[in-house]
């Protein structure tokens, strides 16, 4: 008996460990759909099959819903897939959409070899088919890594102002004023998740909410195939592998959807470079977000518009892949969006003086010199532009790098290139509606580096271009604008107190010391300056003298606690004080923001446990027609059906309930105006 | 006679200073010639060498090691290992710098030659290649000539080549013939 449970038991094992090198070797055809695809009615996407350990292919049947697809398919064609030494095949139909919504079921079949091979999904069409005389806007604020620490940070320092009689706009943990993103009626949490990484970038969670559909870590609007082996995991990016980075399946956003379809004006407004990320997830589309000068030429020559150009309007820095000095062709694409009708505008005064709807390319930021990279397919330098807490001149906490802004010393806050958008977009002579994306991009670009000052004072601006779109769109009969504020990814800055650090300490350059510590599970090197009361950086040890238990104490080399290695060491009981009253900043009254030095000044406290960014939800905060629909947990890619939906449904019934729901005898949050 | 016996214990007492990460995330050039990856390491070895990876993704008959050290973009890595899942042994090396540097160093003109990829609607992109001992090809990618900097510096096991730069593999092909 024993014998004979052994002899299955190994007959087991052997089964396990051959059938998947079996299902590896076998002839198989795979649809590079994801299982829970998910399409508006139209929308496009390229259709592509791999079929994998076959000599030869033939017979190819695709029907979708009953309706026979074959026909749109490419003959096959021979392709090295996973890099390995099988013969493989492509077939490609390129930018198929389906009418009729419904779950679709899209069934393959073929020969392989000798072998009939088969791959079904099934496609979720949705219902896309806005009312006659039903012209909704739609604009979506990306606070690029804005979690809710950031935001709480936003409110705590530029809500918290003393004024001349010495009153806190913050007592007793209320406050006279909240946010502008804080006001909006509407809340839900958004999950980030991408295909291959639980901690997304900003590229697959844009194309998340830009498609509707998720990717992996730096696609922009493409799926995974199996080229991706040549560049992907090799760290191969260059003009000899950009036929494989190009050649990933593609879905339709919403902003070429919209304009597409339905003649939408269409924009996008950043502080990043034009081509990062954030930017490019509503003009382009590629495998590898750093694909700048292909970014940049599809925005030019747009391939879901037929070669058009993705946007009417487009503000922000990254000028050198639109330059000709900065591009492998050669082109000069800002003299070419000239010559098709686009106004070009470089500094704030010259976009002050926009004021209609003539399509607009505002770069306000690129290198003196702008030069192709050597992989050939991005630049040397992706110039973005200048951080508002240096834009507004103040100065830097002894951690933060002392600003520089060169010979770009007239660039425009994030709120007037907004307010400059709406103008452009909706001053159109066919009134027709539009789609902006405004990105606050350097929330992020400022936490990666845990500059805390950087990137609280860009939430700040980032707000303050919410209450433009909230002012303009309140003022609209009938209300016709939705306005959605949210994030990309979290990043890990906490909310960790109140510090007292003075001025002296917190901006002196000239007091820091090098930390060392090396041990043989890894080494770690910093350096301590004076405001590290105030700005705990990742990889600051957190010092915790407790000896109770729950506090992480009392049990020796527990995390936190530490010994000093001699009786000269002096021992931080923390790496902040916590300062038993409110954060106070002053106004300045000049630019509207607060001012971050001075005797009274009480800052927050704020601490990074990484660099980088972190897999957890971040809220979503949205206001006009539609917006209850952006309440509680969701999908990030449900946002590209929710604002789908915000335009195309008559959502008047929720619209009033909502609007009972803040104007009315309900409890409101104090600050809430 | 006393300054050897110095010299070397100011060697021995100096190596430590010099982290296995330091000695082993670049190509090194002595008088034996240039020192860096074999391509048979195995995955203990380059973590002996390198440090716990910051992403490791499987693909095909693959896996990849990335690693972000020292200066470079948050969102690319400096540092990415593949190596064959079937062995477990390395099989190329992608460095990535950024901001870009010369590599004139590494490749002596009498032992460079310069490939071209050549596609049809995209400018000629060239490619410096050393062959070392081992069956191992040391890529300049971008670049044609000294002086050139180079964001992109690939070492490969030349069998692998067709599959990653099947145009590279055939043109050095034909120049062995």
């Amino acid at each position: 008996m024993l014998k004979t449970r052994r002899v299955w038991s190994a007959v087991s094992a052997l089964v396990v460990v051959c059938v998947p090198m079996m299902a590896q070797t076998s002839a198989n055809v795979r649809i590079l759909l994801p299982e829970r695809t998910r399409l508006l009615q139209g929308q496009q996407v390229d259709l592509v099959l791999e079929v994998r350990n076959a000599a030869a292919v033939s017979g190819l049947k695709v029907n979708a819903g009953g309706v026979d697809l074959t026909s749109k398919f490419s003959a096959a064609v021979k392709t090295d897939l996973d890099c390995d030494s099988s013969t493989d095949w492509v077939m490609r139909a390129n930018l198929q959409s389906f009418d009729t919504p419904g779950d679709l079921k899209l069934d393959v079949s073929l020969t392989a070899g000798s072998t009939v091979v088969s791959d079904s999904r099934t496609i979720q069409v949705r219902e896309f088919h806005p009312s006659v005389g039903q012209r909704r806007n739609v604009v979506l604020f990306i606070g690029d890594a804005m979690g809710t620490a950031y935001r709480d940070a936003a409110r705590l320092v530029s809500r918290s102002i003393v004024d001349a009689n010495g009153k806190n706009s913050f007592r007793d943990g209320f406050f006279d004023d909240l946010l502008e993103m804080d006001k909006m009626p509407v809340s839900g949490m958004s999950m980030t998740y991408g295909t291959d990484s639980i901690v997304p970038d900003s590229a697959n969670t844009g194309s998340a909410w830009a498609t509707g559909n998720k990717s992996y870590l730096n696609a922009v609007n493409s799926l995974g195939d199996g080229t991706d082996c040549k560049w992907r995991f090799n760290g191969q990016q260059n003009a000899a592998t950009l036929q494989y980075i190009n050649d990933n399946p593609r879905v339709e956003n919403l902003w070429q959807y919209l304009k597409r379809r339905f003649n939408y004006r269409t924009g996008i407004v950043t502080t990043a470079a034009v081509t990062d990320a954030t930017p490019a997830v509503e003009g382009a589309y590629t495998g590898y977000r750093q694909a700048r000068l292909e970014i940049a030429r599809q925005y030019l020559e747009n391939p879901m518009l037929n070669g058009r150009p993705a946007f009417d309007l487009i503000l922000g820095g990254g000028t050198d892949p639109f330059t000709a000095a900065g591009r492998t062709d050669k082109r000069d694409l800002i003299a070419e969006f000239q010559s098709l009708g686009y106004r070009y505008v470089t500094t704030a005064s010259e976009l002050r003086g926009v004021n209609f709807g003539q399509p607009t390319i505002g770069l306000f930021k690129g290198s003196p010199a702008p030069a192709p990279a050597s992989n050939g397919i991005a630049t040397a330098a992706d110039v973005n532009m200048d951080v508002a807490y240096d834009k507004l001149k103040l100065t830097r906490p002894a951690s933060e790098p002392t600003a520089s802004l060169g010979s770009f010393t007239d660039q425009p806050m994030l709120d007037l290139m907004t307010q400059k958008a709406i103008e452009v977009l909706s001053n159109s002579f066919g009134s027709q509606p539009f789609i902006l994306m405004v990105e606050g991009a350097s929330i992020d670009k400022q936490s990666h580096p845990n500059q805390a000052a950087g990137t609280i004072w860009d939430t700040i601006e980032f707000d303050k271009a919410i209450g433009v779109v909230r002012s303009w769109a309140d003022k609209r009969t009938p209300k016709d604008t939705l306005i959605v504020v949210t994030a990309d990814h979290d990043q890990s800055m906490s909310i960790i107190g109140v510090s007292n650090t003075p001025d002296t300490e917190y901006f002196n350059r000239g007091e820091s010391e090098k930390v060392a510590i090396k041990t043989t599970m890894g080494d770690q090197d910093f350096t301590v300056w004076g405001d590290s009361y105030s700005n705990a950086r990742a990889g600051l040890p957190f010092v915790n003298t407790s000896t109770t238990a729950s506090n992480n104490g009392g049990a020796p080399n527990m995390p936190g606690t530490f010994t000093p290695s001699s009786p000269a060491d002096t021992l931080w009981t923390s790496t902040y004080s916590a300062y038993s009253g409110s954060p106070a900043y002053k106004l300045d009254a000049a630019t509207g923001y607060p001012v971050n030095s001075g005797a009274d000044i009480r800052r927050i406290a704020v601490g990074f446990r990484t660099g980088d960014h972190t897999g957890s939800s971040v809220p979503v905060t949205a206001e006009g027609p539609g917006a209850f629909l952006f309440t509680g947990y969701m999908d990030q890619t449900d946002i590209f059906f929710k604002m789908a939906a915000a335009i195309a449904s008559d959502t008047s019934d929720a619209d009033k309930l909502v609007d009972a729901m803040t104007n009315s005898t309900f409890p409101r949050t104090f600050g809430k105006k | 006679m006393k300054l050897i016996p110095v010299l070397l214990w100011a060697l021995l007492y100096a190596a430590p200073v010099f982290s296995q990460q330091a000695l082993w995330s670049d190509p090194r050039i002595s008088t034996d010639g240039l020192k860096w990856f074999q391509l048979v390491e195995s995955e203990s070895e380059v973590r002996k060498y390198l440090g716990q990876p910051a992403m490791v993704a499987d693909f095909g008959e693959y896996r990849s090691w990335q690693y972000q050290i020292g200066e470079v973009e948050h969102d690319d890595f400096s540092h990415a290992l593949v190596f064959r899942k079937s062995d477990g042994k390395l099989v190329s090396v992608s460095r990535t710098y950024n901001p870009e540097r010369s590599v004139d160093s590494l490749f002596p003109p009498s032992g460079t030659t310069v490939h071209w990829f050549r596609a049809a609607g995209q400018p000629d992109f060239p490619m410096r290649i050393r062959r070392l001992p081992g069956g191992r090809v040391l890529m300049a990618v971008g670049t044609s000539k000294p002086g050139q900097t180079t964001g992109q510096l690939v070492l490969m096991s030349e069998k692998e080549l067709p599959h990653f730069y099947p145009w590279l593999a055939e043109d050095l092909t034909v120049g062995a013939r």
